[in-house]
């Protein structure tokens, strides 16, 4: 309990005089008359007895003291906060992720409840706290800095609304933990339905609410001690409090996978991954509808235990171009954000490589390689000469450079370079006279980027052609005695992979299965953005696409347009923040939530029940000027009934 | 109270002043100082008659037969006197809180007797509050004034109103009489001043019920809270009062006067309100104007 201006208390200096008036009280004015004969019918009504108008006087000392007390805490703004303390600010996180858009009984969002919450606590913060306003769901965004304009907060608030975007509350949360300590001493209160876990169990390090909502699920969690602020990194001065806002005992069913891709050794035909989680009080007996073109063409019974999830693969049937829509459907289902799934039916193709090599010096282990993929159906080789790689008209995925380089270099085409004879474009090297230098024992610098995935680097004894410059975002993957020998990473937005080692020439290498897993995981690495267009571009929401100059457009599944994004000066890359289908220009794609952490809602307990306590407060908790001044009232309306009520002319 | 305030020469120039108004409306309208039309036995002429056979024969004007030849009797002029009660409240209501009850009660009271007393009549002086006591024995003749004003000068107001004192008060048969009562008639109670007004129907003699008020007694002036005192008692009374009581007061009051008028008149005793806050002389003249048998004696 505080007071903004503590200098209006001099005002209670006026209780000096009305102790006095009580004290050396004054006496009613004497007056002689001849009789009491009339006064005496007047006063018949309201004779007072000596106690009953000695009661009446501490009666009317108490409502007198009381008007003045009150009326001097509303002018010096009584405030009764207990969790202020002595804040300076208040950040106030909200989640605007899908999950918040969950609906109770009533029809009311987790979103509604939330700023339901924040005004109730913001209207018992005194009103000399500093405020701010962020939102977040895949990113944070501030929506009011450090303000004191309590009315203007409110009305941003109004604003938040949900998309259907994954949470990534840890992220908001470090955000949030460096802006409130620029006003510190502040409290950072995060409205959200999934809490983060205080615990630090097997959560630790997780980078997404997904790994927190698992948590707080209960489906891992430990007894540790609280680490949560240890993980923030919450300076000093701040302090972390959650405002949860979860149902207690929610019902969802979800996908939460989703994907279109070949289907094995089954050149041109589809299958649809699906992922269905489901979070409930019991098992959850839900339906799976697929739609093609908006027809049913098959209809899944699936039941899934609290917290499990089924996983599905659906032979896709349709033409290029079509649009499969992949519908679950449970009762009680509260979220409806991630129940559908729409894409369209992709062009099936395999990855087109160029392989530019000198006809007299083929590798016969790369070659080896290349056949293993492309009789796997993944891949499409192509073989060309230095003499005719100018005179190619053809658009390609991945262009392998075996032992040669163009005059000018390619920067449209990701790209693979061995063997590099000299420096070009991004390519810096400094070849090895000879036959080149034997490395037996490689470093790997970086064993866990896709490039390496499933090499055994250990094992691997080559020998070096050249030593190569890493620039720019260039990681050097393996580095042997004279430098790196193998990079890969991206230069102007071309990516790039260099093996300055011959295969060919290393002494356990070409036939070892690390080699053509090598060489498959670089043209794939290479190809990934190629790969998704492939599979029909089904992203999920918040990613960014690239759109610079084009129109995003969202459209229904019979091709309706259902709403348009022109980007003009926002720069060359949209966030896909709705779902569905969209279009910009000739590329076309999806998106759906796809969140498991969104689809696994978190399940308010005790601690929902704690803070409705802590924010209840009561009438008597907050700033109380407007109270004090009904109590004011309320007493000179008791004062005048009391002891003046015969006195209304 | 000091004699110049309520017996000043001031004011008894304006007495005599106004007696001799008096006396002139009185020779101008009749002729002799005796105004009734009753004839008696004393040597003043007063008219003629024819003789009839019950008439003594010794009243016959043998003067006027001898030149007319016709029997008249002589009529003398019968002189009237009147016993004038004037009793006077002496509670302390009478003087407290307002003074000018007091003076205003002396100065009508002397006033009257000066009046009796000019036109011989005998004129008592009594005085009651819980009982009636004898203030001046009966006079008569003018020269007493001096006794009258001297003794209500010094005359003490002590006591309560207890009208029923009244009772106490029997004047005599033997002459006719005419009695004032000057008091506030501010009773314990208001019905007790009507009823013990009955009294004066038994009184054979004229009654006049002179009610002095001061202004202020219906109409105070209070508001808030106050102790009020009653002088005669001297019980308390602490209220809280307000616009709306004091009408309410007003209308009490004036309902206290129209009940007394009204019972006065039921029982033909003269009833008139005496404010002290009037000119003395116009009050006066409109005390005798209202068919008193002292005015036109």
């Amino acid at each position: 309990m505080h007071f903004q201006f503590p200098g209006q208390l001099a005002w209670a200096w006026l209780l000096v005089p009305v102790i006095l008036l009580f004290l050396v009280r004054r006496r009613p004015k004497r007056i002689k008359v001849s009789t009491l004969t009339f006064f005496k019918s007047l006063a018949h009504v309201y004779r007072e007895s000596p106690w009953l108008r000695r009661l009446k006087r501490i009666i009317a000392l108490l409502i007198a003291a009381a008007t003045v007390a009150f009326g001097t805490g509303a002018l010096a703004q009584l405030v009764v906060a207990p969790e202020a303390g002595d804040l300076k600010s208040v950040l106030v996180v909200i989640d605007g992720s899908a999950s918040m858009g969950a609906l109770d009984e009533d029809g009311a969002s987790r979103m509604d409840e939330a700023k339901e919450r924040i005004r109730d606590r913001l209207s018992g913060l005194p009103s000399g706290v500093g405020v701010m306003l962020m939102r977040y769901d895949g990113r944070p965004e501030i929506l009011v800095p450090h303000s004191f304009d309590r009315r203007g907060l409110l009305r941003e608030l109004d604003r938040v609304g949900v998309r259907p975007v994954e949470g990534d509350a840890e992220t908001a949360l470090h955000l949030a933990a460096r802006l409130a300590a620029l006003h510190a001493p502040a409290a950072i209160w995060h409205v959200t339905d999934a809490p983060l876990p205080r615990a630090d169990g097997p959560a630790k390090g997780a980078k997404d609410a997904k790994d927190a909502k698992d948590a707080k699920s209960g489906e891992a969690i430990d007894d540790e001690p609280a680490a949560l602020e240890d993980r923030l990194g919450l300076p000093d001065g701040v302090t972390l409090e959650t405002v949860d806002v979860a149902l207690p005992a929610p019902t969802n069913v979800g996908i939460t996978g989703f994907q279109i891709r070949p289907r094995p050794l089954e050149h041109g035909r589809l299958d649809a991954f699906v992922q269905v989680h489901a979070r409930g009080p019991k098992t959850v007996e839900a339906k799976l509808e697929v739609r093609m073109d908006q027809k049913l063409v098959s209809l899944r019974d699936l039941t899934i235990a609290p917290g499990g999830y089924e996983r599905l693969l659906i032979p896709v049937e349709g033409r290029h171009g079509a649009v499969l829509e992949i519908e679950v459907r449970a009762d009680g289902d509260i979220l409806a954000v991630d129940n559908l799934v729409q894409a369209r039916i992709p062009e099936a193709r395999a990855v087109r490589l160029l392989w530019v090599r000198d006809e007299a010096h083929v590798d016969p282990y790369t070659q080896l390689a290349l056949v293993a993929l492309v009789e796997d159906g993944v891949l499409e080789a192509y073989n060309a000469t230095p003499a005719t790689f100018a005179a190619n008209k053809e658009v390609f995925d991945v262009i392998l450079f075996d032992g040669w380089l163009p005059k000018e270099w390619p920067e449209d085409v990701p790209a693979i370079v061995m063997k590099p004879p000299h420096s070009l474009g991004p390519v810096r090297t400094a070849p090895i006279e000879g036959e080149g230098l034997p490395v037996d024992a490689l470093r790997a610098v970086d064993e866990r980027h896709p490039v390496l995935y499933g090499v055994a680097s250990d094992r691997v004894a080559v020998t070096q052609t050249a030593v190569l410059e890493t620039r720019g975002s260039l990681t050097p993957l393996w580095t042997g005695d004279v430098g790196p020998l193998l990079v890969a990473g991206e230069v102007k937005g071309q990516k790039l992979v260099i093996m300055a080692f011959a295969a060919d020439r290393s002494e356990r290498l070409g036939l070892m299965a690390s080699y053509p897993l090598l060489l498959g995981n670089a043209i794939f690495w290479l190809a990934r953005a190629d790969e998704e267009a492939r599979q029909g571009n089904n992203l999920r929401t918040g990613r960014l696409v690239d759109a610079a100059g084009a129109e995003l457009v969202w459209e229904g599944p019979t091709g309706v347009t259902l709403a348009r994004r022109t980007l003009g000066g926002e720069g060359t890359v949209t966030e896909l923040d709705r779902l569905g289908l969209w279009r910009i220009g000739d590329v076309a794609g999806s998106s759906s939530l796809l969140s498991k952490g969104e689809t696994l809602l978190g399940a308010g307990g005790s601690d929902a029940a704690a803070t409705t306590a802590a924010d209840a407060g009561g009438i008597f908790s907050g700033d109380l000027r407007p109270l004090l001044l009904w109590l004011v009232l309320l007493l000179l309306l008791i004062e005048a009934w009391l002891f003046h009520r015969h006195a209304v002319y | 109270m000091a004699d110049e305030q309520v017996f000043d020469a001031d004011f008894l120039q304006r007495l005599r002043t106004l007696f001799f108004k008096l006396r002139r409306r009185r020779l101008l309208k009749q002729k002799g100082v005796q105004q009734t039309k009753a004839v008696g036995f004393t040597r003043e002429f007063k008219d003629y008659r024819h003789y009839t056979r019950s008439d003594d024969f010794r009243a016959i004007d043998w003067r006027l037969f001898a030149r007319i030849e016709k029997l008249f009797v002589k009529l003398y002029e019968e002189v009237q006197e009147y016993h004038i009660h004037i009793l006077i409240d002496r509670s302390v209501s009478m003087v407290e809180p307002f003074p000018r009850k007091r003076i205003a009660t002396l100065r009508l009271a002397v006033a009257l007797a000066y009046l009796g007393l000019m036109n011989q009549h005998r004129v008592s002086m009594l005085s009651f509050s819980d009982q009636v006591r004898q203030e001046v024995p009966p006079l008569k003749g003018q020269g007493h004034i001096h006794r009258v004003l001297q003794h209500l000068t010094n005359m003490p107001f002590e006591g309560v109103t207890d009208l029923g004192a009244l009772r106490g008060f029997r004047p005599k048969r033997d002459r006719r009489g005419i009695v004032f009562i000057l008091s506030d008639l501010l009773g314990r109670e208001p019905e007790e001043s009507a009823a013990a007004l009955e009294i004066a129907t038994s009184w054979p003699a004229e009654t006049h019920v002179v009610h002095v008020l001061e202004p202020e007694e219906i109409r105070p002036q209070i508001d808030g809270e106050v102790r009020l005192i009653d002088v005669e008692t001297q019980e308390q009374r602490q209220l809280t009062l307000t616009k709306r009581d004091m009408e309410r007061y007003q209308a009490a009051v004036e309902s206290f006067l129209e009940q007394l008028g009204q019972s006065c008149m039921r029982r033909r005793v003269d009833y008139v309100t005496w404010r002290t806050d009037l000119a003395f002389e116009k009050m006066f003249l409109e005390l005798l104007s209202r068919g008193s048998a002292l005015s036109q004696s």
